[in-house]
Formats: C-alpha cells, sequence, structure tokens
C-alpha cells in the first residue's frame, strides 16, 4: 500500500486526492455505505439460516457431510464476477443478483463453523446431558448450540469480511455499494474516488472485524483474548 | 441464559439489516438540484437519461431542474446504462421522459427512416415513430452530438488523413478502439464497412467516449478512436477529426422523448426552454466541467440554468 | 434458467471455437495472464515469507500489510495499477502488463501468509535439535523447515491460483484479453448466451485450477497427511 500511493503521488495534473470532492458527496459516501451494509448484513443472515439447519442434519447425519461440503464447495469457487453475470438474465440488475452469490459463499463459511462448533461439544457433555433427562432437541439447543456459538460467531466474522470485499464487484451492475466509488475513479480515471472506496470498504471490513470479536468476547467471557476461530478452507 | 445467544447473535444481524435497508430506502437518487417549488404541486416525474454519461446527465439534469422549479417532484434514473435499457424503462412507464439524440434514437422505433441530413426532418421522424409507442417528443437542439471518430495528428500527417473515406486504405493496419458494442452497432464496425469498406486490423474494447478512449489514442495503443463530437478534450488534444464524408453517422440534436400519459403544453414548454438554448459550444464547455473539472453534473447543470435565465 | 442452457449451446456452437475470439484463444490468454502472474507472485512471496518464517525478522509488519492488502477488493487493485500504468507507462498501459502487475498483487499476500505460517508451526525444539546436530541455517532451511512447510505453501498457492484465475475475468475491464471478453461484450452487445457461456467458462476454469492444485499439493507431499489448514480461502 505504501508503495502504491508513492506511485500514486506521482499522478500529473490530478492531485491524488480531491479532498473537496469527498466533502461533496459525504451523501453518497452515507447511501453506498447502507447499501453496502444491507447487502452484507442480509446475505451473511439468509446465509446462517441456511448454514445452520444442513450443519444440525449433518452433525446427526454424517454421511452427509462429504456430499453437502463437495456441493457448497463448488459454489465458493466459482467466482464472483462469473456468479453475477450468470445471474444477470434470470434476475437481472437486483439485489437478488448480487445476494444469491453472496448467499452462498457465506453458507460454505457458516456451515463448516458451525459443524465444528457442534462437534467440538465433548461426548460425555451430550451423554451427561441425555442421562439427565434432556431431550434430543434440548440437548440441541441447550448444550450444543450454546457451546458452539462462539466457533459460530467466528465463522460470521469470517463470512462477514470476505462478503463485505465482494460487494464491491456489484459494482458492476450499480449494486456495489463502496464498489460503485472505486468503478467511478476506474471509469472516468480519477483516482479520488477510487481510493475513497478503497479506504472505505477496507475500514469497513476492519471495524465489522471488530465489532465481531466483541461480539464474540461479549458472548463467550471465559475465552481468551484472541480465542476460537477456526479457518476455512 | 445461554440459549439467548444464538437469538441474539441473529436478531441483531437482522435487526441491523432490517434497520440499514429501511434507511437506504430513502437514500435514492433524487440528490435535488437545489431549486425549490415555487408554483403550486404537480405530479410526480421520473427523469432517465440513454446512458450513464456526461453528456446526457447533464441534459437529463436540467430538464429535472426546471421541472422541480416549476412545481414537480422529480425523480432521477440517471445511472441507466443504455439507451436499450433507457428506452424499454420508458415505454414501461418506470420512467416519464428522458433526453434522447434525434438520428440515433430514430431506428429502434423506425428502420428505414433516414437519421441523418435535415435536422428538423429527423426530428419529425423521430416524433411520427414513437408516437405508435405511446410517447411524444418536443423540440430539438440546435446542438449537434454524434460520433466522430479521430487520430492523433501525426497518424493524419503521415497517411494523408483527412476524412473517412481516406481512412479504407490504410485502416488494414490500423486499431480502433471504441466502445464494447461497436461490433455491432450500425454506426461503428458494420456500418464503417459497408459504408466506407474499412475494415481495421484489430478492435480494442474501450468505453463510450471515456478517457480509455482517450489514453488508448494518446499512448498509440490505437491509431483510431471513437468520440462524441462535442468532447472537449478533442479540441484540448488536438486530434484530428475524420470527416464523415459519406453521411454514415446519425444526427444527434438533442430530444426529450416524453411519454404521453405525463405530456402537457405546459410540460413541453418548461423542457423546450432548456433544449432550444442548447448549442455544440455550450454543451462541449459543460461537458469538459465535469469530466475535466470533476465537477458534479448537477451543479455544472444549475449553473447553466440560471446563468442563462431560466431558471 | 433457459438462458444457462443457451450458455451451453454457445459454448457447443463451433463456429465460437475458431478465429481470435475463439474460445481456445481466450482460454489461452486467461491462462497465460493467470500463469505468469502466479509465477512472479510466486517468486517474491514464497521467498519473502521463508525469510520471515526462518528469521522472525518482520514478521508483525508483514503479516500485518499482507492480511490488510488482502482486503483490498481486487477491482480497485486492478483498477489502481491500470491507473498507475496510464499515467507512467502510457505505451504498455493497453496490453497484458497491468492485468499481470494487478493479479500478481492480488497473489502475493495469501502465499506469503501461508508460507510465513507453515514455517512458524514448525516446532521450534525440532529446529533447535537439528542446528545441535551442526546443522547450518540454510540446511535447517532446506532439509527440516521447507519440507514441513510444504502444504501450507501448497494450500497458499492453490488459494491464490484459483483468486487470480478469477479475477483475470476482470481484466475485459482494462480493456484486457481472457475469458473475461466474452461476458463484457456480451453484456453490451446484448448477446445474454454468449455473457453466460463466458461466466461458465470462467466458473469451470476456477473450479478446474482447484483440483489441479488439491492435486499437486497431494503430490507435493505424499508422506504427510492432507486435509492440511490454510489461512482463509477467500472467494474472488
Amino acid at each position: 500500500m505504501g508503495m502504491l500511493s508513492l506511485v500514486v503521488a506521482q499522478f500529473e495534473g490530478e492531485p491524488i486526492v480531491r479532498w473537496q470532492w469527498i466533502v461533496d458527496h459525504l451523501d453518497d459516501v452515507w447511501s453506498r455505505g447502507l447499501q453496502h451494509v444491507v447487502l452484507t448484513g442480509s446475505s451473511v443472515t439468509i446465509g446462517l439460516a441456511i448454514a445452520f439447519p444442513l450443519a444440525v442434519l449433518a452433525s446427526r447425519h454424517r454421511w452427509t457431510i462429504p456430499p453437502v461440503t463437495w456441493a457448497i464447495g463448488i459454489l465458493y469457487t466459482i467466482p464472483s464476477f462469473a456468479f453475477i453475470f450468470l445471474l444477470l438474465p434470470i434476475t437481472g440488475l437486483s439485489q437478488t443478483t448480487v445476494g444469491i452469490p453472496l448467499v452462498a459463499y457465506s453458507i460454505l463459511i457458516l456451515f463448516r463453523n458451525t459443524l465444528a462448533g457442534l462437534d467440538s461439544v465433548e461426548a460425555d457433555v451430550r451423554e451427561a446431558a441425555i442421562g439427565m433427562g434432556l431431550s434430543r432437541r434440548q440437548v440441541l439447543w441447550r448444550v450444543e448450540v450454546p457451546l458452539a456459538v462462539p466457533v459460530i460467531i467466528a465463522g460470521v466474522r469470517i463470512a462477514i469480511v470476505s462478503a463485505i470485499g465482494l460487494v464491491t464487484i456489484a459494482a458492476l451492475i450499480g449494486r456495489g455499494g463502496f464498489g460503485q466509488f472505486i468503478l467511478l475513479g476506474l471509469d472516468t480515471f480519477f483516482p479520488t474516488p477510487l481510493l475513497l472506496g478503497v479506504v472505505l470498504s477496507v475500514a469497513l471490513a476492519i471495524l465489522a472485524d471488530l465489532l465481531l470479536l466483541g461480539l464474540q468476547r461479549l458472548v463467550t467471557p471465559w475465552s481468551t483474548p484472541g480465542g476460537t476461530r477456526t479457518v476455512a478452507t | 441464559m445461554r440459549n439467548h445467544r444464538m437469538f441474539v447473535l441473529g436478531a441483531g444481524l437482522l435487526a441491523l439489516s432490517l434497520f440499514a435497508a429501511a434507511c437506504g430506502d430513502s437514500g435514492g437518487d433524487d440528490t435535488g438540484g437545489g431549486a425549490s417549488a415555487s408554483a403550486e404541486p404537480k405530479g410526480e416525474l421520473v427523469v432517465g437519461v440513454s446512458g450513464a454519461f456526461a453528456e446526457n446527465q447533464l441534459v437529463a439534469e436540467m430538464y429535472a431542474q426546471v421541472l422541480e422549479a416549476n412545481g414537480y417532484t422529480v425523480k432521477r434514473e440517471l445511472e441507466i446504462a443504455d439507451r436499450a435499457v433507457g428506452n424499454e424503462a420508458l415505454t414501461a412507464g418506470e420512467i416519464d421522459l428522458k433526453p434522447e439524440y434525434t438520428g440515433f434514437d430514430l431506428p429502434q422505433y423506425d428502420e428505414s427512416a433516414p437519421t441523418n441530413g435535415d435536422p428538423a426532418a429527423v426530428a419529425a421522424a423521430l416524433s411520427a415513430a414513437v408516437a405508435s409507442e405511446g410517447l411524444v417528443t418536443y423540440a430539438h437542439s440546435p446542438a449537434n452530438s454524434t460520433n466522430v471518430f479521430v487520430v492523433l495528428p501525426e497518424t493524419a500527417e503521415a497517411n494523408n488523413l483527412t476524412d473517412m473515406s481516406s481512412l479504407a486504405a490504410v485502416a488494414g493496419g490500423f486499431k480502433l478502439g471504441a466502445p464494447p458494442d461497436c461490433p455491432k452497432s450500425d454506426f461503428c464496425i458494420p456500418g464503417l464497412k459497408d459504408t466506407y469498406g474499412i475494415e481495421f486490423a484489430d478492435f480494442k474494447p474501450l468505453d463510450f467516449g471515456g478517457p480509455k478512449t482517450v489514453a488508448a489514442v494518446d499512448s498509440g495503443a490505437v491509431e483510431v478512436g471513437e468520440l462524441f463530437s462535442l468532447d472537449p478534450t478533442i479540441v484540448d488534444k488536438g486530434y484530428v477529426v475524420l470527416t464523415d464524408d459519406m453521411n454514415l453517422q446519425a444526427n444527434g440534436n438533442f430530444i426529450p422523448v416524453v411519454r404521453e400519459e405525463v405530456a402537457s403544453d405546459e410540460l413541453g414548454a418548461l423542457l423546450d426552454s432548456v433544449t432550444t438554448t442548447l448549442t455544440d459550444e455550450n454543451m462541449r464547455d459543460m461537458v469538459g466541467q465535469v469530466v475535466n473539472d470533476k465537477r458534479d453534473v448537477a451543479d455544472v447543470a444549475s449553473e447553466y440554468l440560471t446563468g442563462a435565465g431560466i431558471l | 434458467m433457459e438462458i444457462i442452457t443457451d450458455g451451453f449451446s454457445w459454448l457447443t456452437d463451433p463456429a465460437n471455437w475458431s478465429g481470435s475470439n475463439g474460445v481456445p484463444i481466450r482460454v489461452w490468454e486467461h491462462l497465460q495472464l493467470s500463469l505468469i502472474a502466479l509465477t512472479i507472485a510466486t517468486v517474491i512471496a514464497v521467498p519473502l515469507g521463508l525469510a520471515i518464517g526462518h528469521t522472525g525478522r518482520g514478521r508483525f509488519i508483514s503479516v500485518q500489510v499482507a492480511n490488510i492488502g488482502r482486503s483490498v477488493p481486487s477491482l480497485a487493485i486492478l483498477g489502481l495499477v491500470f491507473l498507475i500504468a496510464v499515467e507512467r507507462v502510457p505505451a504498455l498501459a493497453f496490453g497484458s502488463l497491468p492485468t499481470i502487475v494487478a493479479l500478481a498483487a492480488l497473489g502475493i499476500p495469501v502465499i506469503l501468509i501461508n508460507t510465513y505460517v507453515g514455517i512458524d508451526q514448525v516446532d521450534r525444539e525440532t529446529v533447535e535439535a537439528a542446528r545441535g546436530m551442526g546443522m547450518s541455517g540454510m540446511q535447517v532451511l532446506r532439509r527440516l523447515e521447507v519440507p514441513l512447510a510444504t502444504p501450507l505453501i501448497m494450500t497458499g498457492l492453490r488459494l491464490a491460483a484459483v483468486q487470480i484465475v478469477a479475477t483475470a475475468g476482470l481484466a475485459a475491464l482494462i480493456a484486457g484479453g481472457g475469458l473475461g471478453r466474452y461476458v463484457i461484450d456480451g453484456f453490451y452487445q446484448r448477446e445474454n448466451d454468449r455473457m453466460v457461456a463466458g461466466a461458465i467458462l470462467i466458473a469451470a476454469i476456477s473450479v478446474l485450477t482447484d483440483l489441479v492444485f488439491t492435486l499437486l499439493a497431494r503430490l507435493a507431499a505424499p508422506r504427510l497427511t492432507s486435509g492440511s489448514k490454510g489461512s482463509g480461502k477467500i472467494p474472488a
């Protein structure tokens, strides 16, 4: 980054950043920020609503894990650029066209983490609960899920941070949140909005990450700093 | 207590997105040109464009501001990607009016009518052609924005290029830089071949008369570039514009196309008060302010309207 | 859904498999851009990651920079590199250079982090023991650390390769070639079948890249257990 800004600093004729332009477009920063947050938040919420039952199902019926992982793994590997343009003729220039890929990507992350969270519950804890007379459903909601929450939130963190980066591509169909600034800069050879878009989307990712880290600490006060974080491969 | 955690997380995410969705809807595109309603309130109008580029957005914005100043509530849709999308939006009633270019819009409704020659005749032909779609037009502008093909002065000199006909002989060694729709446009590759027998060695898909095309011409990445005739860059950079000697290009006089349902004499008079003042010179100046000085379309439009005594 | 079928029909039409805009040429362009970029990224990031992991020097700063670098949107990297190229080396701005530089820049962070983590996770006691046996720093690196880090390095390469191949589709936005051409041109020329066909090809090539690099990783470390952890695959 440092190197990049050094090179950009040598732009002739055009200042690297026109501060006044940013001041004049604060309303756009707000409305695009909202679009960015809405797309990210709703996609990950829907992703969680799909991934959670899938993971519960998979933890009960282990044989479903490989086919489910394989199927959502393939969706995960489809580049967002291709995904959006595959959907464009079907769902048009709508939120849905951006939402579907984002939901698909978050499902894999959330499925893996939820499953890992459920699996992390030790067998004797589970048996003790059953021994105390809890039904299967009660074991799930009172024992397994609460214990899995830290790992699930870790998954939500990864899903949200990666979705924030991906939204920017949707600028190509006018739904890109801060990505709209990036595309404007590229289309009009105007470094100010391009850099603004970069800074804002990176800042949003860092902010979301910190907020969710805070939430993670809040719900699991016993965990050590830097605590549970499952990696997605 | 523990079982609430999942709920807290889900509810938090949901609340966040619902909140943001609620706020997001009010964001919209009505940036407001500054003009306050002085007359009694009239209907709501949606002003669109026939492409999301500065020149067309400027004219649309001027229409919007004049309408707002005269009591209309205006919603702006200035990011519509191209003519085809804009025309669909117009016939579907998603937008109520948009600035068009007489001869370039005409083939969308009537493929046989001549698109160039007498500006009044082409405007009249468009007016007649759109009637069957439930659309009307008003006065057209003196300003004529059409497509031009440009080369660097050195290229022109070395190859004796003055007009498009003179390009035919040397085009086989040249690359063309033009919008990505060029291979399909009758005013671009197919038209150049039919009318002039021009066949380029290669084609680089760039942008719609934008900075990529300019940079590609400057750097020699392409020898010939397609730009809009009112682009001030042509004059600034001293490009040689190749004359369209066989009249391939259409007339590009600005003209508003309006849904009949919202049309009225008053609306027409307001639109005319803008359109009839637009000349090559003042449009070129305004485009320059947006493209080169990075000024906002709304500011440039309102400054012009005030300066010209329209607002 | 019919449009997806149209996309496949476009792909099976022999007319689309010839000429300078034919599928073989575009696939080749796409792979060529990606391969050159991946090579450059590897040549820069692997030695750097090895050095940081081995010496422990500059690891905080480089991991931070790599992490932030990873969250810079790929569209922005491409845009920045292109604008800089137009300004500084206009003669090369409309060739493959900006795309290759941007794609390489995109691949560096994930390779760097995985290489560094791969070396860093090697048991310190084992390293000390090797040194005690009289191995030099270079020998420790070559005989102990690199072999043990290979699975993670390969994961880094795989993640980088997939991301590079995916993002090479965006080259079309800066007048470049590759499979993104079908998507962008199909979009502007109102040929949905071509646009969808381009998207299908990019998706297929990404999935294949993932497979090929998974296999390569198995070949590179046949004696080690598979299922190694990477540090975060990012969809592109």
